[in-house]
């Protein structure tokens, strides 16, 4: 008879087979190794046997070629260890399943990939899973695997987490390891991770947590233990709703979800976050300079080998002149201390994750009272002033019915716990809710 | 004053890209909406210094 892990994988690699072609998560699948991890975890007992698990495929694998989204990388050779990240959770009984689809270079929020094709939304095939890290989520969502590791630089765990229903969590600045993700902006690039349940994602957070000298952002701080807040101390939250910005456009639908979650936390209080416009507009340039400069040499011997939406924008990002970039990082600054007023008062701030539930692939815009949003630009209106100061975000799948939507929880920064204790209360409340289209490993909830 | 014709010729070459014409169109359309993000956060009163580490620390 075979093993608890074992046969979690085997469940795993059953829906792959069922699924995946309807959604297009999976950009590689990898069962032999999946198994051995199943194993191992079965014999030695480890903490996260029975957890499967898969990566948005700019993270390291031993032996595989790290792809990032792009064809461009094909040639290089594979690498020679796991990422920080995977190498943690397979050492705590985690198995492996595979890579995941992506915007190219992480440079986007829908994972409609040029070269791999779109990811599908789960809970409707003809509508986007929001990106970059869109296969992380909707894998997650579709019940392949528990957990998904994805990165966030400007919204891209929150914005898929959001538009598949799913929890993601995008960490402190610092707090888990990039070494070995392949980067997209440096002084922005965060790596987090999706699951089905919050037990799931405090279980894989603090496996993964723990100082690694050679990702120069890693402070060494005392890690968060997000699995003991789950068992909540019933200590009262201060909650705050972030308005001015972060109430400028939205559907009916975004704006029923939070008011509802705003009352069950007791937000009676909405506050503004002064700057936020000006933050979100540097963040975009810091991102365009510094992903145009990390590709440059790319940009110039292989400009039709990039996607078309990735390459011009790049190549606009690497004219930017250095003054601009500057003043953007004094942005920061300033932008931080605003934020850090407003958590003198408050211990969470809550916030839509996006304006609109996801929208059908290929669509240009969303109307919004009258008014026409383009969609890519603008999915990450919510989440690129957050990131932009690094602060640790849990987003939570709302309780409603239809298309899925999901709000921020903004705690400050190294407090993750504290969204924990919210989320966890909300979710026994019956606000948040998993609604997966399928069912692979553990039950949700 | 003009630069020595050495000088201006090293300077040239550390300029970021020569963007090709087919791209040029798509290229000049971001860097428009990037001038409006620059814009957008030019007028506020900013410290002198640059942070090398903005981000919270412990």
């Amino acid at each position: 008879m075979s093993g608890l892990a074992r046969q979690a994988v085997l469940r795993s690699l059953a829906a792959i087979a069922d699924r995946d072609a309807a959604f297009n998560c999976f950009t590689s699948v990898q069962p032999e190794r999946a198994l051995a991890d199943a194993d191992r975890a079965d014999r030695t007992g480890a903490p996260l046997a029975g957890l499967t698990f898969a990566v948005k495929n700019l993270f390291d694998i031993a032996g595989e070629v790290t792809l990032a989204g792009s064809i461009i990388l094909k040639d290089e050779p594979p690498a020679a260890c796991d990422a920080f990240l995977v190498e943690r959770l397979r050492s705590a009984g985690a198995a492996l399943l595979g890579t995941l689809n992506m915007d190219e270079f992480a440079y986007g929020f829908s994972t409609e990939n040029h070269h791999y094709g779109p990811t599908r939304n789960p809970h409707d095939p003809a509508r986007i899973a929001g990106g970059s890290s869109g296969g992380s989520a909707a894998a997650v969502a579709a019940g392949l695997v528990d957990v998904a590791l994805g990165s966030d630089t400007n919204g891209s765990i929150r914005i898929p987490a959001s538009l598949c229903g799913v929890y993601g969590l995008k960490p402190t600045f610092g707090r888990l390891s990039r070494r070995g993700a392949f980067p997209f902006v440096a002084s922005l690039d965060h790596t987090g991770h999706f699951a089905a349940s919050l037990d799931d994602l405090a279980h894989a957070f603090d496996a993964m947590q723990g100082h690694d000298p050679e990702d120069p952002a890693m402070l060494d701080m005392p890690p968060a233990a997000s699995v003991a807040a789950l068992a909540d101390n019933g200590r009262p939250l201060r909650v705050a709703r972030l308005g001015g910005w972060f109430a400028s456009v939205m559907t009916t639908e975004v704006a029923e979800a939070m008011d509802r979650i705003a009352a069950a936390a007791g937000a009676d209080r909405t506050v503004d976050l002064r700057g936020a416009e000006a933050a979100r507009s540097a963040a975009f340039t810091i991102s365009a300079a510094e992903g145009g400069q990390l590709h440059s040499e790319r940009l110039r011997t292989r400009p039709q080998d990039f996607d078309p939406a990735t390459r011009d924008r790049l190549f606009a990002g690497a004219l930017l002149p250095a003054a601009a970039v500057l003043q953007a990082q004094r942005v920061r600054t300033w932008f931080r201390d605003q934020a850090a007023k407003l958590f003198a008062e408050h211990d969470l701030l809550l916030a839509p994750a996006t304006f609109t539930t996801a929208p059908e692939i290929g669509q240009a815009s969303v109307t919004v009272d009258g008014r026409t949003i383009p969609v890519r630009a603008n999915l990450g209106l919510y989440t690129q002033p957050i990131s932009f100061i690094g602060l640790p975000v849990l987003t939570a799948p709302v309780a409603v019915a239809g298309l899925p939507i999901g709000v921020q929880i903004i705690a400050p920064p190294w407090k993750e716990e504290a969204a924990f204790h919210l989320a966890i209360r909300l979710e026994r409340m019956g606000e948040l809710m998993v609604r997966r289209a399928g069912s692979a490993g553990k039950p949700s909830g | 004053m003009s630069l020595q014709p050495e000088l201006a010729e090293r300077i040239a070459a550390m300029a970021p890209l020569d963007v090709p014409d087919a791209y040029a169109e798509s290229v000049a359309q971001w860097l428009d909406i990037l001038a409006d993000h620059i814009l957008a956060f030019s007028g506020i009163e900013l410290p002198d210094a640059v942070d090398p580490a903005p981000m919270f620390r412990a």
